[in-house]
């Protein structure tokens, strides 16, 4: 894959999906990533991309599974704050997959 | 303490890419449930200064990343004090939030029993 068309734009992309420049990204971008994921994006899931984007900025690194299971918790509690919960919404590897529609880089750290 | 890993940060923050070399490897230890813990001595002191501006030569915040230990489960962080005082650094500019810095007068002392030791 290396171009993701979105209303009649071409998104440069990297060879495992991720987009190749950060400003690319807005809600139109995210969905059509979340479609190559076959992924249906509900408000539960723009609440987790929302903080992982505020992740980003606060440490301008995208985190792996467990910095971000901990982060959701600190933020909307204990019950988001768990990997079960973010897998069922970011099947099968929450921190790439939800990373990856954020319009994040891969977690480096996640290996 | 026996499983527990030390990490070594030696480097000033963007002279070369070693700083954020050991911050990666850290980082990712801490992803895979290792205990590990920092000590800063040296040039490494420099990482933990708030005033970076790295965007100036099109780099990230080492800081930035430095702040997100926590997250990750890393909480114990040790100084140098020796360090600090000869670059004439203040222990208040070098706090991380969520993070417990302790300031170590004798660095070999706390190294010694440490298993295993990465230096940066």
């Amino acid at each position: 894959m290396s171009n993701l068309n979105v209303n009649g734009q071409e998104i440069p992309l990297d060879k495992e999906g991720y987009l190749r420049n950060l400003n690319d990204w807005n809600r139109d971008v995210a969905e059509e990533l979340a479609r190559t994921e076959e992924i249906e994006l509900s408000s539960a899931h723009w609440e987790v991309i929302e903080l992982l984007q505020e992740f980003y900025r606060q440490f301008e690194l995208s985190p792996a599974m467990r910095p971000l299971v901990k982060f959701i918790g600190q933020r909307l509690g204990p019950e988001k704050g768990r990997s079960i919960y973010l897998m069922q919404l970011f099947p099968p590897s929450p921190a790439k997959i939800a990373s990856k529609i954020a319009g994040l880089p891969k977690p480096t750290n996640c290996l | 303490m026996s499983n527990q890993t030390l990490a070594l940060c030696r480097a000033a923050p963007y002279g070369s890419a070693l700083a954020r070399e050991g911050i990666e490897a850290v980082l990712a230890s801490a992803a895979m449930e290792q205990e590990i813990d920092l000590l800063f001595l040296g040039d490494g002191i420099f990482q933990l200064l708030d005033n970076q501006a790295p965007e100036a030569i099109e780099q990230k915040s080492l800081r930035r990343n430095l702040m997100a230990l926590p997250m990750f489960g890393v909480e114990q962080l040790y100084v140098c004090q020796r360090s600090l005082e000869e670059r004439g650094i203040g222990p208040d500019l070098i706090q991380i939030p969520g993070a417990e810095v302790t300031l170590v007068g004798n660095p070999g002392e706390l190294i010694a029993p440490y298993q295993c030791v990465l230096s940066f």
